[in-house]
């Protein structure tokens, strides 16, 4: 008896508790209030708290709207956005990565905003950034971040090997890179994000850059079995020689930022917000002046420089109750004022913002590497079955790493694979 | 028996069968129906019948008979290595020794762990630059270069393995060790004065006694293993190269990711259906002992 | 000779006690350890196993209410979590009770049933997760507790209704028949004689439901999204994810998402194990 009685005093005791926590979290709920619901992604920049700090100012500069942000994992961010949009409870804004525009603009799920976009954005943001959120000449959002995977490589490391110039081409990288095994300076010179996820892709599709291929045919059919197979030989071949992180196939960004900072790579491969990151001596052991950062260059005699795009953008969903507001909103998050509060992590998108010479201040590299980046820009493929796709690309690509198959091989079995679906 | 009782017992099971009917049958029907049709996550209700289409590209499709593979190595390993280490850990605490309830009231630490956590933990653990486990094998001279534990081909399934294990051989150890629990000494010092040593004390006396529970806990066990989802999907999220997908995480890639609700249905029905047999053979373990 | 192999028996139990106590330990003390490192204590090669200084911040992080910040949405996590599982096990223990004595005083075709939600146990929860979704949709119950409870009901209910129809067979029946006698109705029958006796394997059974609903993520992931609904496990598995490397923000989530169950584990350990191996015991 004595057993059931302090059953029941400890159910009670959570029941008790339950009600205190429903009303530390009672929310004013004023009637008339426009209430909006973003769904964001957990990411380093912009980071959860900036996106929040960013929409606390828009709530006080519209009382009349609240705003409540959600935030997922990239990897959890196009299905939860699908899966909400079917439901009773759909999502107002969203942030929407540059290759699945296509997939959702072929659900209609994007709100057209092609005759609502104010004239200072039109003309404000740079030019190639409006091509990631525009389909079919229909503007579906507005451009929030542009970026690219940079090179990122320790300096000093170079130097120890006698480098003092940085690497002018793929081959000349790979030389260094063998240098400075030989020297011991470091174990694994590379480390790159290829975890059987997008973060593959993308470190894949900038060495498909670099060496000259590309995804698709003019007509949209994949390529990659013929002109994918360099990039692919040529990752493969880092692996082998024991250049490249052994860990990198299980590697996502941060991972390899970890790893960058601490000392154990010589070169990577990240987005731009790798860059405030590694020159913080919080966050990082190597040396600030040790990082430097640039385009990845091309493979001699190809190209000089390479970048494939991972930009996102923001966007109104057509089943929004409040379209008008949530555009309010998403104006206000890519707004200049805003992006330039908030541009230490992420670049701007606003031409006038590189102006301002105080937004290059300590990171001069990066935004001439950005400068650049975004004037060479290309894109992942933008198809309604990108991301399945993707997915066997990754498998394949992986397979290939492990060696279990040839980097020819697993190009064309993934081909085939792709083709079947569509 | 009356007619009033009859209907009592009617009434009585009504509520539960009206739940049961809501967020099982219903669903199940559901799903059987979804997988004759080509039906996206996205439309509603516009999708085509299509007949027995999905389920001849089922059974053909390689990553589908693969991450099925995968599901039943993981059940078979992680409930046979549970089941034994489970045992031992019961006979071993059953024994008399200076610090045993101790130990016994640590044994409830792994099964109160929730799965999540202890996905993460082990993620954090096998960390190939900063985790504990390649630190530790190196301050122990066990190895010289550290190991990517869940980015190997060939070892992340049993990394994944390793950490079910953990956690769930603590069922079956307090399972065995209730049942232990009221195996008369009488018996087990009647058998010592006839002169069984330790071996045939086990096989005569304590086996017999444990196996009732024993198949309880095996039950308990599979149905859990052959449907494993959350903590291959924290840990590796089915990678790398698709070696650690499990039948349940291809299901949920084909229609959640790939958006395809019809063929994932199909998936579905054809893991119940295995599902079903495993099970019925294992009901009739259960039932025998009855 | 007898009492060195005694000896030796001693060593060798005391050895496998302690090696089993460390297996046991040392992972959930680690991810204890991890959660009041810092950061750089935890990115070292080699690592560091004593932090140099104790560091709170992650917790004061997670438990520290305001608007749109990570601890609201955990705190939110920990209510809903709560909420649900009570709610599901209460569900769950409301329909099973009365249906379980059926099944255990009247066993006949209607233990087909029993059967059914015996057998819906087994099922893997992908088979129902796509149907459901779409109901929940169109009915408008997503993402909230109370719907997510009614899915919890799918894993709890079958659990419920196995154990307690195990509990009221141990019940002997002539003393419901006395209270037939007596002149009872059958809802005396069974509240003032079954139930009262029933009450401490309830406890028990209640407390392990609990824990499993405690427990689940993949229906969890799937029907919830803000803060409204969102339960602990979902929160904690978005906080781990690979665009997060606080390693010691990510373990300090999982120490507390596992205090509850660890907590109600040591408290009724004796019960919970009885309740577990019910029906594998035979007394």
């Amino acid at each position: 008896m004595k057993k059931t009685v302090s059953v029941l005093v400890v159910l009670l005791l959570v029941i008790g508790i339950v009600p205190m926590f429903a009303a530390g979290a009672k929310e004013g709920t004023d009637a008339g209030k426009i209430k909006l619901r973003f769904l964001g992604m957990a990411q380093a920049a912009y980071s959860e708290k900036n996106v929040n700090d960013m929409t606390d100012d828009f709530m006080k500069a519209n009382p009349n709207i609240t705003v409540s942000t959600e935030f997922v994992p990239y990897e959890e961010l196009r299905n939860k956005t699908m899966l909400a949009y079917g439901s009773n409870n759909p999502y107002d804004a969203v942030l929407v990565d540059d290759i699945w525009y296509a997939e959702y603009a072929s659900k209609g799920m994007l709100y057209d905003i092609t005759a609502k976009v104010p004239a200072s954005y039109k003309e404000g943001v740079l030019a190639g950034a409006w091509n990631v959120t525009t389909k079919q000449g229909k503007v579906l959002g507005l451009p929030w971040f542009l970026d690219t995977m940079y090179l990122f490589y320790n300096a000093d490391m170079l130097k120890k090997a006698g480098y003092t110039n940085p690497p002018k081409s793929i081959e000349e990288m790979v030389d260094m890179a063998r240098t400075l095994k030989a020297k011991k300076i470091v174990e694994y010179p590379f480390v790159f994000s290829l975890a059987q996820a997008e973060a593959l892709i993308c470190v894949y599709a900038n060495f498909l850059e670099a060496f000259g291929g590309s995804f698709q045919d003019a007509s949209g059919n994949y390529i990659l079995d013929t002109s994918g197979v360099k990039a692919l030989e040529f990752l493969v071949s880092l692996k082998n020689e024991g250049l490249l992180n052994p860990n990198s196939l299980e590697y996502l960004e941060e991972d390899v930022r970890r790893v960058f900072s601490s000392g154990d790579a010589a070169f990577t491969l990240n987005w731009a917000y790798m860059f405030a990151l590694a020159t913080d001596p919080a966050e990082s052991t190597i040396a600030k002046e040790a990082v430097k950062v640039m385009v990845l260059p091309g493979a001699k005699g190809v190209k000089d420089f390479a970048a494939m795009s991972g930009s996102m953008g923001l966007s109104v969903l057509n089943q929004s109750k409040n379209p008008e507001a949530a555009l309010q909103y998403i104006l206000h998050l890519s707004s200049k004022k805003v992006q330039d509060a908030y541009s230490d992590l992420q670049l701007p998108v606003w031409t006038a913002s590189y102006d301002d010479p105080k937004l290059a201040v300590g990171r001069e590299q990066l935004v001439e590497a950005s400068k650049k980046a975004f004037s060479i820009m290309n894109v992942r493929p933008s198809e309604p079955n990108y991301q399945e796709a993707s997915a066997i690309i990754q498998q394949y690509v992986q397979r290939a790493l492990y060696g279990e198959i040839t980097p020819k091989q697993a190009l064309s079995d993934a081909v085939k694979k792709v083709k079947e679906i569509k | 028996m009356s007619k009033k009782t009859a209907r009592n017992q009617i009434l009585l099971t009504v509520p539960m069968i009206v739940i049961m009917g809501a967020v099982i049958g219903w669903p199940l029907i559901r799903t059987i129906l979804l997988s004759f049709t080509d039906a996206q996550l996205m439309d509603s209700g516009t999708s085509g019948f299509v007949g027995l289409a999905n389920f001849r590209n089922a059974i053909t499709n390689e990553g589908f008979l693969a991450s099925l593979k995968i599901s039943a190595i993981f059940a078979f390993v992680v409930v046979t290595s549970e089941m034994i280490l489970g045992t031992a850990v019961a006979l071993l605490v059953n024994e008399p020794f200076k610090g045993r309830n101790l130990l016994r009231a640590f044994l409830i630490l792994p099964w109160a762990v929730p799965t999540v956590v202890n996905a993460i933990m082990w993620r954090l653990i096998y960390n190939p630059e900063y985790g504990a486990l390649n630190s530790l094998l190196t301050q122990l001279g066990l190895i010289d270069s550290y190991i990517s534990w869940l980015s190997s081909a060939n070892m992340a399934l049993g990394a994944i393995i390793f950490a079910d294990v953990w956690k769930n051989f603590s069922l079956v150890a307090l399972i065995a060790l209730a049942s232990l629990q009221t195996l008369s000494s009488a018996q087990v010092d009647a058998a010592k004065i006839d002169g069984a040593n330790a071996l045939q004390r086990f096989g005569y006396i304590t086996l017999p006694h444990l196996i009732p529970s024993l198949q309880v806990a095996l039950v308990l066990r599979i149905i859990e293993a052959v449907k494993v989802f959350d903590i291959i999907y924290i840990m590796t999220k089915g990678g790398p190269a698709n070696r650690t997908r499990s039948g349940s995480i291809f299901v949920y890639q084909e229609a959640f990711t790939n958006s395809r609700m019809g063929s994932g249905a199909t998936y579905a029905v054809i893991m119940v259906a295995l599902i079903m047999i495993f099970i019925l053979f294992y009901m009739r373990i259960i039932t025998k002992k009855r | 000779m007898r009492s060195r192999t005694n000896k030796t028996k001693t060593i060798l139990l005391y050895t496998a006690a302690i090696l089993l106590f460390v297996y046991i330990i040392a992972p959930f003390l680690w991810l204890i350890i991890m959660s009041v490192s810092s950061s750089e204590d935890l990115t070292t090669r080699p690592l560091r196993w004593i932090p140099k200084r104790i560091n709170l911040s992650s917790y004061a992080e997670l438990l520290t209410m305001g608007i749109n910040s990570r601890g609201e949405l955990f705190l939110h996590g920990l209510r809903n979590s709560l909420v649900t599982a009570l709610l599901a096990v209460a569900i769950s223990m409301v329909v099973t009770i009365p249906a379980s004595w059926v099944f255990s005083r009247h066993p006949g075709k209607k233990n087909l049933i029993l059967y059914a939600a015996i057998f819906t146990f087994m099922l893997p929860p992908v088979a129902y997760a796509l149907p459901l979704y779409r109901i929940l949709s169109q009915i408008g119950l997503l993402d909230k507790s109370f719907s997510l409870a009614l899915v919890y009901c799918t894993i709890v209910l079958p659990f419920c209704v196995w154990l307690i129809k195990e509990n009221i067979d141990a019940i002997p029946y002539e003393l419901e028949e006395a209270a037939i006698i007596d002149g009872a109705g059958l809802f005396t029958q069974i509240t003032k004689v079954v139930l009262p006796l029933l009450l401490p394997s309830l406890g028990t059974v209640a407390l392990l439901s609990l824990i499993m609903a405690w427990d689940e993520y993949f229906y969890a992931m799937l029907f919830t999204n803000s803060k409204q609904a969102i339960t602990l496990p979902v929160v904690i598995a978005n906080l781990a994810s690979g665009r997060q490397s606080n390693y010691n923000l990510i373990a300090a989530g999982g120490v507390l998402a596992s205090l509850p169950p660890v907590i109600i584990g040591f408290l009724f350990q004796r019960s919970l194990i009885k309740g577990l191996a019910m029906g594998g015991v035979k007394e």
